[in-house]
């Protein structure tokens, strides 16, 4: 299966499970897509992820984003110079969701999917996510696609196949959309992608697209991804139960204006 | 921007103004205290940090937004934070907050913003967005604070539909 150029995980996801995709998953395939492509880039000031900065990157300024990545981005616009803590971002990509139904209406009716969804006033008033015939068949190429992955994945892990590897690298960021990507097989990935630009080969290397980007051998996307990956779930619970719930009732900490230690 | 200036920007730029061991940040407990949504939050405290900028660089006294005198506010209750770690060791000066004295300061105080919004362009090379930095008309109203306590009464917008 040939992923079109200009679909973004999001919308892979959506039309892969329009109803059970949620939005902390969208949110997050959202956010890898934007630092993968370098719309954004994250400023790694700690250890701590908690501690680092999500700051414009160097495709930021002439980058149309789509309605679902305007919840990152648009603040960007605002204030390009900003510098915002992850915790802080994950909240604000949440608040400016307005929740499930706006999130995935922005993803329903973009020129990348409107015409895999069903369309008539009814489903504008309820809000409802049905595929047409032709989502319907989208939506089986794109499951098959991903199982045929995901088994050559379990595969490549015991038998390691290059080719598979390269396969990999070509789809991109959509390969995040595999969950519990197994730790031995992103090292392969990754060893196959330092090869790739230690030996500079450039016919390989510009099949692969943006993973070029990354072409420090130390540290390549793969590493800032792991590191994100175990971040970002705990981040996004914490920072979305501490906004919507954790302050509103408790009067103990907004009332305190401090000690004098 | 001089480079000396812009050495000062990236300094005040860089300047963390949460606490990093605090589960309640400074940024939370503005937007929490004036109900702002979090990017309003983030480019508030942005454009305090401007401000300040303006402050550290200009001769004349300059005069914050009431967005960015919340700001301003709340960072002053951070006593450690602001004196110590933000004025003594980012700015290496002492930037002191001076209320009004009177409705006798009026003008002065008008006078004073409309200086700052042009030091600002001329600085930054482009507008103070209109939402933090707006611009005083004839029928611009100061904000009507009041402490209210949510534990004794119910809060209706009068514009409910608006949200900063």
């Amino acid at each position: 299966m040939k992923i079109p150029e200009n679909w973004t995980p999001a919308e892979m996801l959506f039309l892969k499970t329009p109803l059970e995709s949620s939005v902390q998953e969208l949110l997050r395939c959202t956010l890898f897509d934007l630092l993968f492509r370098k719309i954004l880039e994250l400023d790694i000031v700690s250890n701590d992820l908690n501690q680092s900065y999500f700051i414009i990157g160097p495709k930021f300024q002439n980058y149309l984003a789509k309605e679902h990545e305007r919840t990152f981005l648009q603040v960007y616009h605002m204030n390009p110079e900003l510098r915002i803590l992850f915790p802080h971002l994950i909240m604000m990509a949440y608040e400016n969701t307005r929740g499930s139904r706006p999130l995935k209406k922005g993803l329903r009716n973009s020129n990348s999917l409107n015409t895999y969804f069903k369309n008539n006033s009814f489903i504008q008033l309820f809000g409802l996510n049905i595929l047409n015939k032709e989502g319907r068949k989208r939506q089986t190429e794109i499951s098959r696609y991903f199982l045929y992955l995901r088994e050559n994945m379990n595969y490549s892990v015991m038998n390691r196949n290059e080719d598979f590897l390269m396969e990999c690298l070509k789809i991109r960021e959509h390969i995040f959309l595999l969950d519990k990507i197994p730790g031995t097989f992103i090292l392969q990935l990754n060893d196959t992608l330092k090869r790739l630009v230690k030996t500079r080969d450039q016919a390989a290397l510009s099949m692969i697209g943006p993973w070029v980007n990354y072409q420090s051998i130390e540290n390549t996307f793969l590493d800032i991804m792991i590191d994100i990956e175990n971040a970002y779930d705990y981040i996004f619970f914490t920072s979305i139960n501490h906004s919507s719930h954790g302050c509103s009732d408790c009067s103990s900490c907004s009332s305190c204006g401090g000690c004098g230690d | 921007m001089t480079p000396e200036q812009q050495k000062l920007w990236d300094k005040i730029q860089h300047f963390e103004i949460n606490d990093s061991d605090s589960s309640y940040t400074f940024s939370d407990r503005l937007r929490y205290e004036n109900q702002w949504s979090i990017a309003f939050t983030l480019r508030a405290i942005q454009e305090y940090k401007k401000f300040i900028l303006l402050c550290c660089i200009t001769d004349d006294s300059m005069s914050p937004s009431h967005v960015v005198d919340e700001v301003w506010h709340l960072h002053l209750l951070y006593t450690r934070s602001y004196w110590t770690e933000f004025c003594s060791d980012t700015l290496n000066q002492t930037i002191h907050h001076g209320p009004t004295k009177g409705i006798e300061e009026k003008k002065k105080f008008e006078h004073q913003y409309l200086l700052t919004l042009e030091r600002y362009q001329y600085i930054f090379e482009q507008v103070a967005p209109e939402d933090i930095w707006p611009m005083p008309t004839a029928s611009s109203k100061s904000p009507n604070y009041v402490k209210i306590d949510r534990n004794d009464y119910w809060i209706i917008p009068k514009k409910p539909f608006k949200k900063s």
